[in-house]
């Protein structure tokens, strides 16, 4: 393939990817308006037409097109070694300081559980888990 | 043949995925509850799992470190130790080995990266992006919860404005069983964000690894500022490492250092340390292990052993939460049907008093709105029904009636809220049951799902069902169509 070509095949591809992008994210903002104006709100019906046929296909081409832009895998991969990267001389702490450290925080969070646990605590967190908290799920 | 064979081999799944996939499925044994679509109202959910695993998912039998978490800033004082001391353990045990070992959306994740396509390599660009998940723990998950605490409103920024958990496992589980049609009509603009949200992770995570990991988990920020002190986790022996990087170059993760804020602990580095220096910690090193044929029986016995008990508790699990949500007796009612009656007790400002009210048996249209005050849409909702009550005062009343559940706390919140409001404020009753949401709650066919709304007739006919928040506008007109 001469400079030439490639270079028209690169920018039909560029082009092709950007005209895309836009219908993907005129027909995704569309769909959604539609939901909201239909009068009908979110229904089962709704929901499978729009959502399955058409907002969430359009949604996906347009993640795997901007993907398809920071996407560099050509070829082997370069070794990768972080900057100042000196895993050798990495700090720690010392042996019996680091145990001791982790005794007393193992300590602090038993206690803490189980004080607790005596005064009521965890009434509030099994209210909270066994009603259907539907801010969490994106309902209401 | 061979090339057969050795391509079944590259798929048998290695030990980590497999303890992915138990934990996973352990955490989520109630698996009738996916069958009948609802939730698992028992007592282990008193116990957070370790994992983001949200405890609206129909399957949850432990509830959600994170949310439980938000929650605790508005709850009793009581709360922050119990949820901050359980995940104080978690830290200092763990670290970001729950990541890498215990996290059911993590493993989906992994499964989704298996897709073969071209990969995003990490680079400097990726490291900064890696610290965006300690602003969204900061902001997110402490400073909006604790400022909405001040106004005694339990706000969970995380769960309801980003975690994909909450929306995969807990709304489209949900939602996709048709006994839960009627939470179609709570779907709105969250929804919709939640949503786009969640398949952007979703397909994110073909071309990047672990993306929301990475950049977004603020349980794993939380996790990843122990794991250097964490009792179990990987570690490098500095006298035998040579800093040819060998790690970092596998390691799929941002990270500076083996174990270090960004590591989950995966073990895939052990593999390509040409001096094994990196081991598991409370782990022998590889040259110390006795490898004679004695220690080798002792080891597979002892595997062996493990691998039976961890099965039959498994099943053992899913066994007895099938067989407990089989005994919940269950309730329904329409529109239409006769608004079942119960004598429930009145709160006042000034406690609760003896005198009670039956909201089938008013005399006037009722509006009988299910509530909690540990739940924040119910708080936010309140004032509009507060203004409804006081405008069509001569025609309707509005009775709110508090869930079982901490009934304790509402009239010291009707005190501080609504000390002189038309609104007629009573307490639900413990069902045999089901004592959190209530007997009269679950008569009039609720589900768990908080806030709940029906509104009857002079001659306490079922007239309208809300499974959802109310706005003023929502109340009005469906006011107006009764009066009419």
């Amino acid at each position: 393939m001469t400079n030439q070509n490639k270079i028209s095949f690169k920018l039909i591809y560029k082009v092709l990817l950007s005209v895309s992008i836009a219908v993907a994210g005129i027909s995704l903002i569309c769909g959604c308006l539609y939901i909201y104006f239909s009068g009908n709100g979110y229904s089962r019906e709704i929901v499978s037409y729009t959502f399955s046929k058409i907002i969430i296909p359009v949604f996906v081409c347009v993640i795997l097109t901007i993907g398809s832009f920071f996407i560099n895998d050509k070829g082997k991969s370069k070794f990768y070694k972080p900057k100042n990267f000196d895993q050798k001389n990495e700090s720690k702490l010392d042996s019996k300081k680091a145990v001791i450290i982790k005794l007393i925080i193992i300590v602090v969070a038993i206690s803490a559980i189980i004080f607790g646990a005596l005064i009521g605590g965890f009434a509030d967190v099994l209210t909270k888990a066994v009603n259907i908290c539907t801010e969490c799920i994106g309902l209401g | 043949m061979s090339k057969f064979i050795n391509k079944i081999k590259s798929l048998k799944p290695t030990r980590r995925k497999i303890i992915q996939l138990y934990t996973a499925l352990l955490f989520n044994a109630n698996v009738k509850g996916f069958v009948k679509g609802s939730i698992y109202q028992g007592n282990t959910k008193i116990a957070c799992v370790p994992g983001l695993n949200c405890y609206s998912c129909p399957g949850a039998v432990g509830a959600c470190p994170l949310g439980s978490l938000q929650g605790s800033f508005s709850a009793d004082k009581s709360t922050i130790f119990y949820v901050g001391g359980i995940l104080l353990l978690y830290c200092i045990m763990f670290g970001r080995l729950i990541c890498g070992w215990a996290c059911p959306f993590g493993l989906i994740q992994e499964l989704l990266y298996k897709i073969k396509t071209p990969k995003l390599k990490k680079s400097r660009f990726t490291k900064i992006l890696s610290y965006f998940k300690y602003v969204i723990l900061i902001f997110f998950v402490f400073v909006v919860p604790i400022c909405y605490a001040f106004r005694d409103m339990p706000f969970p920024a995380f769960c309801k404005y980003i975690c994909p958990a909450g929306t995969l496992e807990g709304g489209i589980s949900l939602l996709a069983n048709k006994v839960n049609d009627s939470y179609f009509s709570m779907l709105g603009p969250i929804f919709t964000w939640k949503f786009l949200l969640l398949v952007s992770i979703i397909v994110a995570s073909i071309f990047i690894f672990r993306m929301f990991c990475r950049f977004i988990c603020p349980l794993g920020a939380l996790y990843g500022l122990f794991n250097k002190i964490s009792v179990f986790g990987v570690t490098v022996d500095n006298h035998k490492c040579t800093n040819c990087g060998l790690c970092a170059n596998k390691c799929k993760l941002d990270i500076k250092s083996v174990g270090d804020a960004e590591c989950i602990n995966c073990g895939e580095c052990i593999s390509v340390c040409p001096t094994n220096a990196i081991r598991w910690k409370c782990f022998k090193a590889k040259d110390n292990i006795n490898d004679d044929a004695k220690h080798k029986k002792i080891k597979l016995l002892t595997r062996i052993i493990s691998a039976v008990l961890l099965v039959a508790l498994l099943v053992g699990s899913i066994a007895f939460y099938w067989n407990e949500s089989s005994s919940k007796i269950e309730y329904g009612t329409a529109i239409g049907d006769m608004c079942y009656g119960a004598e429930l007790p009145i709160v006042t400002p000034d406690g609760i008093s003896d005198k009670t009210i039956n909201p089938a048996n008013t005399g006037k249209i009722t509006i009988i709105n299910f509530w909690g005050t540990w739940c924040t849409p119910c708080v936010k909702e309140l004032p509009y029904f507060d203004r409804i009550a006081n405008e069509y005062k001569d025609n309707i009343t509005v009775v709110a009636i508090h869930s079982s559940a901490s009934k304790e706390t509402s009239p010291e919140y009707v005190k501080n809220h609504y000390p002189e409001s038309s609104i007629v404020f009573a307490n639900d009753i413990p069902d045999e049951n089901d004592t959190f949401n209530g007997k009269y709650y679950l008569n009039l066919g609720g589900s768990g799902a908080y806030p709940y709304t029906v509104i009857i007739d002079e001659n306490g006919v079922i007239q309208e069902i809300f499974v959802k928040a109310l706005h003023y506008e929502d109340l009005k007109s469906a006011v107006d169509k009764i009066l009419n």
